[in-house]
């Protein structure tokens, strides 16, 4: 897939992703460190917690879902992403997002909700969108 | 879905690394080598090659306890080849000593499997929270005198490391925290906090030690303090056992 200019010229944010689906990881791993970006990755709750008391991030993409069924461990991200950095933004991914959902996600303080499945192009253009505007 | 947690992978053999950075004493001359502070990492390619993040996960896990164990058998296992003055520091959380009523035991037997007299180890208490359960940590304190190793306080000057912990502990050293230490040459307050330190520590019958030094002129300066043992990258980089050549005196320890 190929990137835009515009994605070309990105400055080096630092991006945290959040998934644990281990193959989502690495392709996104790889495309955003593709448009030059700095990317850190977290396959669960605490290990995102972690980096956020160490790292400063400008975006943080989580899964909604971290541990099975019914999990919305992304909304606690979302919720300390808030509390350490009032200029970082936040997106949320999910496959299961009900209106409640999204709308406690845009309460709680995320910038964006997406719903799965999207393209990776469409995610990273939501991602440039919120870097340059924050 | 990753079927194994990151805590899966750090508790399995291997999962831990130990490091070893060496502490050194100013008393006479050149610095010469103390002790070697035993240090953990986390598998590397891992978010956990870093300690902060590594240690952070495993609050938040809540299993400082077990991490702590196989954080220390792991490195009294291999342990660089040093002279029997040498001392050798072990980390344990706080919440560790007051909730694990069989880490006393524990470290007992760890101590003797390494062959280590007590007297070599300083046990380097760490305090990211209150310990909670008061009694069972004053107990802990306690057994750790009874068995005959050394009490550090760790961190002195941040977080939970506060007046009340000294009071408690009555540690043998205070560790001050390299925010305080670094860059202390040309800071006349970071000056005077350290000097205050090692005033108190001499009134409660206690050494510091001062980590983070990373430039000579902050050595020059804490040793100008009064400060008596030091550690940092400008004298040491942590290293694995097997990579350490150690001397007695500074200007002849290397790291392979």
């Amino acid at each position: 897939m190929q990137a835009t200019g515009r994605e070309r010229s990105a400055p080096r944010h630092r991006i945290l992703i959040v998934d644990d689906e281990e193959l989502i990881v690495q392709a996104m791993r790889k495309y955003f460190a593709g448009l030059g970006y700095d990317v850190d990755s977290a396959f669960e709750l605490e290990e995102a917690q972690a980096l956020l008391g160490n790292y400063r991030y400008d975006l943080v993409i989580a899964d909604l879902r971290l541990t099975g069924v019914g999990g919305v461990e992304g909304l606690q991200i979302v919720a300390d992403v808030r509390q350490r950095w009032a200029n970082a933004r936040v997106m949320l991914l999910s496959a299961y997002g009900t209106p409640e959902i999204e709308r406690e996600s845009y309460q709680r303080g995320a910038d964006a909700f997406l719903h799965k499945p999207k393209a990776m192009m469409e995610i990273a253009h939501v991602a440039v969108n919120l870097l340059e505007n924050a | 879905m990753k079927e194994h947690s990151a805590l899966d992978a750090l508790l399995a053999p291997g999962g831990i690394r130990p490091l070893y950075q060496p502490l050194y004493a100013l008393t006479h001359g050149d610095p010469r080598l103390f002790a070697f502070e035993c240090l953990s990492r986390g598998p590397q390619g891992t978010n956990f090659e870093k300690a902060p993040v590594l240690f952070e996960y495993v609050r938040l896990k809540r299993q400082e306890a077990l991490v702590d164990r196989i954080c220390i058998a792991t490195a009294l296992e291999q342990l660089p080849v040093m002279s029997r003055e040498t001392k050798v520091c072990v980390n344990v959380h706080a919440s560790t000593l007051a909730r694990d009523a069989g880490f006393i035991d524990f470290l007992a037997r760890a101590i003797q499997k390494a062959d280590l007299h007590p007297a070599r180890v300083i046990v380097d208490v760490i305090q990211h929270a209150p310990a909670h359960d008061g009694d069972g940590f004053a107990h802990a304190v306690t057994r750790l005198r009874t068995l005959g190793v050394a009490i550090a306080l760790d961190d002195i000057g941040v977080g939970a490391s506060n007046f009340k912990m000294l009071l408690d502990v009555s540690p043998d050293y205070m560790k001050l925290d390299r925010c305080i230490v670094d860059g202390c040459h040309d800071d006349s307050k970071r000056c005077a906090v350290i000097e205050s330190l090692v005033e108190l520590a001499s009134r409660l019958n206690s050494t510091v030690v001062a980590e983070g030094i990373e430039t000579d002129d902050d050595l020059v300066i804490v040793q100008s303090l009064g400060v008596k043992i030091v550690q940092g990258f400008l004298l040491a980089l942590p290293a694995e056992g097997r990579k350490l050549v150690t001397c007695p005196s500074l200007s002849a320890s290397s790291v392979a």
